[in-house]
């Protein structure tokens, strides 16, 4: 578990360093393979596979990558709405898979996942800026999520209603004790006695976390919480939520540290400063990473057969295969601990957070 | 919808929880903790690069500034959150 994460650290903070620029990129899931594989069967042969015709890094990014389109599997793509908005054109709409294939459609193009206004020829036209508003994988896969949810604690409500005064019945005893743990483990402890007022949006952001979370683990899903943009959302509302309860010693803390002599005011006021941005930042980003990080796991261990094909023939690739098998099934069980995981830290984390902002004297620790 | 039957027999097992959610707990922050020094260290080191690029220095000097600033300060930040005990 630790070497896991480790590994997913290391991946992912060169990840972080250059987000999908693909021949970078590239090199490192190379790089984070050829340390599995010095695990599993004791030689690395990554760095080898480039010149095949087999890509695993564009493998991995699009499996990762937000797209226009659905595909479940290879050949079965469900086309999803684009929606543009240009000034000259107004809003415009049609289905994804008249882009299919680089088609081109009312002068426009998908290139490298993004929509690009181009001309007669086929060039791109860099003064045309197009607003893409489109229902992507991503959106839809938020949607439904949305959906899912609606219904979970619609019926969890409902049973409170029924069953008034009764045992919990269904659903209702299976989300109870999660609701109850997030409410007493980690809302009261680290909120105090004002916690009735965060409460519903911790407990919306724990199960939005963990249902994406495991939304993106059944083949063929979007990889919504590996998205660096909906991390970025939520720990911005987290920040907002922080900054707008914050009460008057968070922000003389902030203006005056305590115990800090008038002369290094200047310096300490900005790293204050900082230190505020950089919580939500440490949210966003572990969030993203850790996901994200699971899925290239797993796709970089099944596309070692797909390497071993191009490397040795069939014949080796369905040899390592039973091998891959098993040790996919295990990081996706692994994966499911991090879903739970990852949710229940991020609620953790943003309680802590709110807490330190409404706590009233600050001789008290975090997080005790 | 406190179980209170539960609630005597069930120090053995409560304290075993509160335990482990005391140790996710201390390893979330530390690891928290560590992202924010990466992206402290990161704003600080492309800010001087930014800088460094609209002022045309042929030295980067503002880059070795900010990064070595922002190294302190990641460090501070890290100090400063540790529980104290």
């Amino acid at each position: 578990m630790i070497r896991s994460l480790l590994h997913k650290v290391l991946l992912v903070s060169a990840l972080i360093i250059s987000p999908f620029v693909s021949s970078y990129a590239q090199e490192h899931e190379h790089e984070g393979e050829a340390t599995h594989q010095e695990h599993h069967e004791g030689n690395a042969h990554g760095a080898e596979t480039k010149k095949e015709g087999f890509n695993v890094g564009d493998m991995i990014m699009h499996h990762i990558r937000d797209d226009h389109g659905w595909e479940f599997a290879h050949g079965l793509k469900l086309p999803l709405p684009v929606i543009l908005y240009s000034k000259d054109r107004g809003v415009e709409v049609f289905s994804s898979s008249k882009l299919d294939h680089d088609a081109i459609y009312n002068d426009y193009k998908l290139v490298h996942g993004k929509i690009h206004r181009v001309n007669a020829a086929g060039e791109e036209v860099h003064n045309a800026h197009v607003y893409d508003f489109s229902i992507t994988k991503n959106v839809a896969s938020l949607l439904l999520s949305a959906v899912l949810l609606l219904v979970i604690f619609s019926s969890v409500s409902k049973g409170y209603q029924q069953n008034r005064g009764k045992a919990p019945k269904g659903l209702q005893s299976f989300l109870e004790p999660i609701i109850l743990f997030i409410r007493d483990e980690v809302v009261k402890p680290n909120i105090g006695p004002k916690y009735e007022r965060y409460l519903p949006y911790l407990l919306t952001l724990f199960f939005f976390i963990l249902v994406n979370n495991l939304l993106g683990l059944l083949p063929g899903a979007a990889n919504l919480t590996g998205n660096i943009a909906v991390t970025m959302t939520l720990a911005v509302i987290t920040f907002l939520i922080v900054n707008f309860s914050g009460n008057k010693h968070y922000w003389m803390h902030l203006v005056k540290p305590t115990g800090v002599p008038l002369a290094l005011l200047p310096v300490m006021v900005p790293v204050e400063i900082v230190g505020v941005f950089m919580k939500p930042f440490s949210l966003m980003v572990r969030l993203f990473a850790n996901i994200t990080a699971g899925h290239i796991i797993i796709l970089s261990l099944l596309g070692l057969i797909f390497i071993a094909k191009n490397l040795g023939g069939s014949g080796i690739a369905s040899g390592i295969s039973p091998l891959v098998a098993i040790f996919t099934i295990f990081m996706n069980l692994i994966e499911l601990v991090v879903a739970f995981l990852q949710a229940f830290i991020f609620t953790l984390l943003s309680s802590m957070y709110i807490g330190s902002a409404i706590e009233e004297h600050h001789e008290a620790d975090h997080g005790h | 919808m406190e179980n209170k039957e539960q609630k005597p027999d069930q120090g053995e097992v409560r304290k075993k929880l509160d335990d482990a959610s005391r140790k996710t707990s201390s390893y979330a922050q530390y690891s928290s903790i560590a992202f924010q020094m990466l992206g402290t260290i990161g704003l600080g080191v492309w800010g001087g690069m930014k800088i460094d690029e609209w002022s045309g220095n042929k030295f980067p000097a503002w880059t070795v500034i900010l990064s070595l600033t922002a190294i302190g300060t990641s460090l501070y930040l890290f100090i400063k959150q540790l529980p104290k005990q």
